[in-house]
């Protein structure tokens, strides 16, 4: 292979990127422009095809090269890389959580694709419009003021799971879920949570312990409730294990989705402005 | 190393104005480039040749095929659009230079 040879099959690979209407009238220009290039350097030495390739390189890869005479196409533009990192996570984490295992990859796989086919084609419309999408101002919730009905029902809904969970109604628990390995620790952890909630209702302001505690919390109240339904042999009666932990292990899944939730405000987080000094009176 | 970097930036945001400027008079990529150096403004091959290409397809320059010499090239020229363009933006410039004169001292 020659030095032309060399620049010939970079001019070629700069070139395919192209759209057909400046490809051949590039191709002859660049090539043109190379080889005089590599013949006006003053060494003898530079004619050669090592002194071609270390030309090209310094130039930069072909692709680099063709985006210079053409921006490319992009499936997800750098500027939503964030926003598709965030849908494919979420969408991966949803999926293994509800799907069975043996469909799990497939669910993924099908998510990330359609992930690509929306993005590719916002970036497709912002392409023949960069007008498209403009940005609308929305509300901004402070997140450290505590709602009170929120969190009332809050501390209604866990002091309800922890009712039913010390009380389940006509139902038996089986020997094996009494024991003291198994039902007294997600009552702790419930019995944390309600304290913790009371705490922060009387505060009348979350802080960033109390978020992260409650985060925890729930992580690990969901990861109870889906481990007491993966060990099983919880009631007495095992048609009765067969009918109502399905819908603790949906509990579980929930659990898991508002801790998810719960994680990515935090990562998101925007402090609030301190405040401003009152003006004197 | 940063600095080097904010002076091309610099460099990179008066390309322009120094390739209109200096095809009044026809050039094709390589001389462009030997006569930007040699005037002290070196451009990289792979900055200069696309970046003439679009002034191309904004309008500012011309352009026809010489193949008369052992190897064909492709001389620019600004247009009339590109004179006009040269001329608002010289005066632009200056401008711009009697702003950084007075902020620098």
């Amino acid at each position: 292979m020659n030095a032309d040879d060399v620049i010939e099959s970079y001019v070629h690979d700069v070139a395919r990127r192209l759209p057909s209407r400046k490809r051949d009238d590039v191709a002859y220009e660049l090539r043109a422009l190379l080889r005089e290039d590599l013949r006006s350097r003053s060494d003898p030495a530079d004619g050669t095809a090592e002194a071609a390739l270390a030309m090209l390189r310094d130039l930069g890869r072909p692709a680099e090269t063709a985006a210079r005479y053409h921006r490319p196409f992009t499936v997800i533009e750098p500027s939503d890389t964030w926003s598709f990192l965030v849908a494919a996570m979420a969408g991966g984490f949803v999926v293994w959580l509800l799907c069975p295992p043996e469909l799990t990859l497939m669910a993924a796989l099908a998510w990330f694709g359609i992930l690509a086919i929306l993005f590719g084609a916002r970036s497709l419309i912002l392409r023949r419009n960069p007008g498209a999408f403009a940005w609308k101002p929305r509300r901004v919730r402070h997140a450290d003021r505590v709602s009170r009905a929120g969190l009332a029902a809050q501390l209604l809904a866990w002091s309800a799971l922890l009712a039913v969970y010390l009380n389940p109604g006509p139902l038996t628990y089986s020997d094996s879920f009494l024991s003291p390995l198994r039902m007294p620790w997600l009552v702790a952890i419930l019995a944390l949570q309600l304290g913790l909630l009371a705490f922060v209702l009387a505060r009348g302001r979350w802080q960033r312990w109390t978020r992260w505690t409650r985060l925890v919390l729930t992580v690990e109240v969901a990861l109870q409730l889906g481990w007491h339904c993966s060990y099983g042999d919880v009631f007495a009666d095992p048609a009765t294990d067969e009918r109502v932990l399905p819908w603790v292990a949906a509990v579980s899944g929930v659990l898991m989705l508002i801790a998810g939730y719960l994680f990515y405000r935090e990562l998101t987080r925007v402090n609030p402005a301190p405040a401003e000094p009152r003006p004197a009176t | 190393m940063t600095v080097e970097k904010l002076e091309a930036e610099l460099r990179r945001g008066v390309l322009v104005l120094a390739v209109l400027s200096r095809l009044r008079t026809r050039q094709y990529g390589y001389s462009l480039r030997q006569v930007l150096s040699a005037a002290g403004m070196p451009v990289e091959e792979g900055t200069l040749y696309p970046l003439l290409r679009r002034l191309e397809t904004q309008g500012l320059l011309e352009s026809t095929w010489d193949t008369d010499g052992a190897s064909p090239r492709r001389y620019y020229r600004l247009s009339p659009d590109g004179q006009r363009s040269l001329a608002r933006m010289s005066e632009s410039w200056r401008q711009q230079v009697r702003v950084m004169d007075s902020l620098l001292e």
